[in-house]
């Protein structure tokens, strides 16, 4: 209710702007800068000058109008705002700004970089082009083949990568935090030779497969002696198919690729080959490796098409093509109404294929995806793929039964390794389901114990320790080293990941990780020890106040995630603590609860700047506020169901809309 | 769950004989090249071998001695049997920032990870000798795959400054270098695919956004790097006999550990150079924030960890021993490469080696007087067996336009190089420094600051570290002071060098410590 409160008064404030704008243009804009400008002026440039340069952070640019929307400054400015938002500047030290000149600061803000023209916008759409874990489900679902390393249910000796896997490398992270950041991705070149022997793998694949050849294709084989017309069509309908459902040029391209083919056939002299041929340039093709869509070249937002819309879908939830369903809505332009769009959201959260959230959104946010890619945390198969797929069975489990995504910190159930003891088991069969539908290609089962793998099972937790994500063996060990565990990393892993603070590193030491690592306490602190030695630091004390504490209360669980009371050397763990709120805890559930108690405002931020960024390919903008503000809102009134913010992030303009400029 | 070692088994040779024997790669690959190209003047090679991380500078650095008589420092010492083979440089400078994820790019190119020209020296290089090998150059990394920052590995960037990730997998590596060869029918096919695609998606132009169509341009930009690629490979007469084995061979490399993926790559590499794939190599073998964990050697602990070495003084032990070790797989590489026959000399001899850190002192992340290693004859250019030990400091992007221009390429300057460096081919017969001149001494001080100027040294004890300031008198003025104050004046750099230091004092049993340092400037 607050929130929708607080929406309806930015409204406001737009349209107050929107007014203030239209009537006296120019003067207005000046006043309103000359303001700011006067502000930044007393009251930051005695540290912030280009000669004191407090935290490296010189503000003069900021001084000149030029350079106060967007352009090379932006990200100062954003600073600025949410130092000053916030109340973190000026330090304690200082007085603090009057409201009034809060209020210019903000006002400012919201003027030249929130809105532009007084008016919302979505900055400019990037180009997307497949991730490698998307390009990889797309061409099994357009070939109809598997290529994933199937889960299986027995245990070898060493964890599998899948041969696209193995052909093309992983992409780099973005801006944003995930790999499908277009506006990273935008600036470098595809790897068009890996994406080409890929291609050619899958396709190999393929050819093995005669009820993917039937299904995709319409028919086993081309006969030597079959028609133009025939070969065309098979060529055109593939193209649909590769090029999610568009008919832009359909023509065009089936007379290129069936001329392509022709000049093959006359040297290969065999159709299949041929159509094969044609077939790999189709998934190599920019219109397959990027998802292009119709630009109007406006700078204001425009509605992108029904179909444009159902691959923004699809890849959001599924990370892969759409499906008949979805094809069909786009096309037909229903899936542009609220209704159909939200059933269709319901519909596909209903389906396997969302495990590409749990998988791919979660696994590279908290970035569990590491357990079963780098070698440094490689312990067994059996370890790794257990404590991977307890969190991945987690965050499906909040999708599957959309619950709320502050369970994420605590809950009264858990994913548990199947061989653990003494556990309550909820709905085994459900979960038996679970993996059964979304890992359908298992590998014949094996009844030998030593191999046999049993998936989690879904449990009612036993005791004051389990509960959410942050205390799974598999979150603990991603935050430890191997031989000893390390406070601060899992405090700071807490506060940036879950809470989303932006921790940057005190200016004088190199990085966030020296200061990680210079703290690293003895092995075994007290927790007044540990106070007292950062307090003597006061460049440290303002993040480690609430780094510490979130790591110690951490410290009974071992690298690899048991429970234990004394550290190797036999001295007690001391893991109670003290919140930055004078608050304090015993038990890992006790901080945990406090944790919500402080931070679930933030907690609710970041969850949903998180996946908005992973839904846009973008890291959220100013722009971005009042839209993520929106969804906040609603999702905080409906108790912060995952479902509500998936629905929400898709019923949003930035996600139904582009714009060129 | 270490059941690799770095050994191949050597069935798929050895079957008819009924024997199972496995052996390092490079003794597998050996019989298998019966003879390299014999050429008169056998080409130049550079393979740049990074170790991030940095160092204990007192465990580093050369004291005393001549630029040709020195004694290796401890770190060095698994180089003592090669010590003629070798060239210590010191007092080299790099500027920019030194943070985990900047380093290995400010040592490629003196330039920043996130500013333009970071283009690497090494691929300046490759692209001005436009040798014919198969390869035009190869980027390998040992260090761990970090999926959230894959820059910490990157070393080379090429013209338009992206990045160039480096193969992890020795296997993969393995098949480019002999694999593709056998595959002339795929790359005449995916030539041909590649045609096709750029004629079918031609009439694209007129579709997306203008912003699209600047994209789309890095996709035929990649489109045409494969074709160059291929054609190289297919113009490129290799002057080296393989047996027919490599074909068939299939050598199934596994490797477990790190210490058995830098075996590995050092031994591609070396195979590489010998076979004259490739020219240019850059290897990441310890990223700058490597969270590695070093048990396979004997130590417990990550080397990033330890790196962190003075504010946790336990850790040292551990983190002199990674060097070492580290200065032990260079040791491996100039055995490998010293042992192979070419023309009249050895592989060695026509190698260019080059190993360092991007940044000094482990925990300070300093700049300054980086850690560096050359080695190998590049072919007689490099005059072996001396520590130089530059007098003033020198722009360590000198050293690169040097190795530059060395490699045979026109350059004229990479970051912020002024000019190539004097004593790197030919002696630098500098003149000994830090000569006590009698002027050591405390020069002024009133109740709370002092000046001095002195001969600056350091005493490690288990538990801390101070300095001293030598006099001329013999007596010394100790200097303890906090980190932070220490990391923003970039003080330790001044250990060896005669130094004036302005600064809070404290008198403790009528003796003068300074506690809090305000200036301190270098000779």
């Amino acid at each position: 209710m607050i929130k929708t409160q607080r929406f309806h008064a930015v409204t406001l404030a737009a349209c107050v702007l929107v007014f203030a704008v239209s009537s006296r243009p120019t003067q207005a804009w000046d006043a309103s800068f000359a303001d700011v400008a006067e502000v930044i002026q007393t009251r930051c440039m005695s540290c912030h000058d280009s000669e004191t340069r407090a935290g490296e952070i010189d503000l003069t640019p900021l001084l000149q109008k030029n350079n106060s929307s967007y352009g090379k400054y932006t990200k100062l400015w954003i600073k600025l705002e949410n130092k000053v938002a916030r109340g973190e500047m000026p330090p304690p030290e200082e007085d603090p700004l009057k409201p009034s000149e809060i209020e210019s600061i903000k006002n400012w803000f919201q003027k030249s970089f929130v809105l532009r023209k007084g008016k919302p916008h979505i900055g400019r759409t990037p180009l997307r082009r497949l991730t490698r874990y998307e390009f990889e489900n797309t061409l099994e679902d357009v070939l109809s083949i598997k290529l994933k390393i199937p889960y299986r249910d027995a245990i070898t000796d060493r964890i599998d990568i899948s041969q696209i896997e193995s052909i093309v490398p992983s992409d780099i992270p973005g801006e944003s935090g995930f790999d499908n950041d277009a506006l990273h991705m935008e600036q470098l070149k595809p790897p068009l030779n890996d994406l080409a022997n890929a291609v050619h793998y899958a396709l190999a694949e393929f050819s093995k497969d005669l009820i993917a050849r039937k299904s995709v294709l319409g028919r086993a084989d081309i006969p030597p002696d079959a028609a133009a017309a025939e070969i065309q069509q098979v060529i055109s309908k593939f193209l649909m198919r590769a090029y999610r459902g568009s008919r832009e040029q359909l023509d065009e391209y089936t007379d290129v690729y069936y001329n392509l083919y022709q000049k093959h056939v006359q040297i290969s002299k065999d159709n299949n080959a041929s159509l094969r041929y044609a077939l790999e340039m189709i998934l190599i093709s920019p219109e397959f490796l990027y998802r292009f869509e119709e630009s109007k070249n406006l700078d204001a937002p425009y509605p992108v098409t029904g179909l444009e819309l159902a691959t923004r879908l699809s890849y959001f939830l599924w990370s892969t093509t759409p499906d008949a369903e979805l094809l069909q809505l786009g096309r037909d332009g229903s899936l542009l109404q609220d209704e159909v769009l939200k059933s269709q959201v319901a519909r596909m959260l209903n389906s396997p294929k969302r495990i590409a959230l749990s998988e791919n959104f979660a696994g590279q946010w908290l970035g569990f995806g590491d357990l079963l890619s780098n070698r440094e945390y490689l312990s067994s198969e059996r370890w790794n793929r257990e404590t991977y797929d307890e969190v991945l069975f987690f965050v499906d489990e909040l999708i599957k039964s959309d619950r709320s995504f502050l369970e994420l910190i605590q809950s009264d159930w858990i994913y548990k390794r199947s061989s653990a003891r003494g556990y309550q088991k909820i709905d085994p069969e459900s979960v038996q389901n679970l993996y059964a539908n979304i890992f359908a290609s298992r590998e014949s089962s094996t009844q030998d114990k030593r191999i046999r793998y049993d998936p989690p099972v879904l449990v009612k937790t036993q005791d004051d320790r389990e509960g959410g994500i942050i205390t799974s063996p598999a979150i603990m060990r991603l935050t430890a080293s191997k031989d000893r565990t390390s406070p601060i990393r899992r405090g700071v892993w807490v506060l940036s990941t879950i809470i989303g603070k932006d921790l940057e590193p005190p200016p004088d030491v190199p990085s966030i990780e020296e200061a990680r690592e210079a703290l690293q306490v003895k092995e075994n602190p007290s927790v007044a020890e540990l106070i007292k030695q950062h307090i003597s630091k006061s460049e440290c004390i303002i993040c480690h106040r609430s780094i510490d504490p979130l790591g110690l209360g951490l410290e009974n669980f071992a690298p690899t995630g048991e429970w234990r009371t004394l550290y190797p050397d036999q001295t007690p763990v001391q893991s109670a603590g003290v919140m930055p709120n004078g608050k304090t805890f015993k038990t890992p559930r006790e901080m945990k609860l406090l944790l919500l108690e402080m931070y679930q405002d933030d907690i609710a931020n970041n969850f949903v700047e998180q996946m908005f960024a992973y839904a846009l390919g973008r890291k959220s903008e100013p722009f971005d506020r009042l839209a993520i503000q929106r969804i906040l809102g609603e999702v905080k009134q409906d108790g912060y169901k995952i479902n509500t913010v998936i629905e929400q992030i898709v019923l949003s303009k930035q996600f139904r809309y582009r714009q060129d400029q | 769950m270490r059941r690799n070692s770095y050994l191949i088994p050597r069935r798929s040779m050895l079957r008819g004989a009924g024997m199972s024997v496995a052996l390092p790669l490079l003794d597998i690959m050996s019989p298998a090249i019966s003879y390299a190209k014999p050429t008169e003047t056998p080409p130049p090679r550079l393979c740049v071998l990074y170790k991030g991380c940095g160092v204990n500078p007192h465990a580093w650095d050369i004291v005393g001695g001549t630029e040709t008589d020195f004694e290796l420092s401890k770190i060095l010492q698994p180089l003592a049997g090669v010590q003629d083979d070798i060239l210590v440089v010191g007092n080299l400078d790099n500027e920019g920032s030194s943070s985990h994820l900047d380093a290995p790019t400010t040592f490629m190119s003196g330039t920043q990870r996130n500013r333009v020209n970071r283009y690497s020296f090494d691929q300046r290089i490759a692209d001005q000798i436009e040798s014919d090998t198969p390869i035009k150059s190869m980027q390998l990394t040992a260090d761990n795959v970090w999926k959230q920052h894959p820059w910490l590995n990157i070393l080379s960037y090429d013209k338009n400054d992206q990045p160039m990730r480096g193969q992890y997998d020795p296997q993969a590596v393995f098949n480019t270098m002999f694999k593709d060869e056998s595959r002339t029918v795929r790359q005449k096919e995916l030539l041909s695919v590649l045609d096709g695609v750029q004629e079918a998606s031609s009439s694209l132009a007129s579709r997306g956004s203008t912003r699209d169509q600047q994209v789309l341009e890095h996709y035929y930009d990649s489109i045409r790097d494969v074709e160059k690629s291929i054609q190289r490979a297919r113009q490129n007469s290799r002057d080296v006999q393989l047996d027919k084995t490599t074909e068939t061979f299939d050598p199934n490399i596994e490797v477990g550990n790190l210490g058995e993926r830098i075996k590995a790559m050092l031994d591609l590499i070396t195979l590489a150079f010998w076979t004259d794939s490739t020219r240019i190599v850059s290897c990441m073998l310890a990223n700058t924030n490597s969270r590695v964990h070093y048990d396979f050697m004997g130590v417990n602990a990550e080397f990033h960890h330890v790196s962190h070495h003075v504010r946790n003084r336990q850790v040292l032990p551990a983190y002199d021993k990674i060097n070492i070790w580290h200065a032990g797989q260079l040791r491996y590489l100039i055995d490998k490469m010293k042992s192979i026959r070419e023309g009249s000399g050895t592989l060695f001899e026509n190698s260019l080696i080059m190993w360092g850190s991007g940044i000094k002192h482990g925990d300070y992340h300093s700049l300054t007087d980086l850690p560096l290693i050359l080695t190998g004859g590049a072919g007689g250019k490099l005059d072996l067996g001396r520590h130089v030990r530059y007098p003033q400091s020198q722009p360590y992007a000198n050293l690169l336009l040097t190795i530059m221009r060395m490699m045979g390429t026109n350059a004229k300057s990479i970051g912020n190089s002024t000019e190539q460096l004097s004593g790197i081919t030919e002696k630098a017969n500098f003149k000994p420094t830090n000569r006590d001149d009698g002027s050591w001494r405390l020069v002024s001080n009133d109740e709370k600051t002092l000046t001095a100027k002195g001969l600056l040294r350091i005493s490690i004890e288990s538990d801390n570290e101070y300095y001293q300031l030598r006099f001329s008198d013999k007596s010394d003025l100790e200097i303890r002071i906090p980190y932070m104050n220490n990391h923003k004046l970039r003080f330790d750099r001044c250990v060896g060098k005669v130094v004036t230091v302005t600064g809070l004092y404290k008198t403790v049993e009528g003796k003068k410590t300074i506690v809090t340092l305000t200036k301190a400037e270098l000779e």
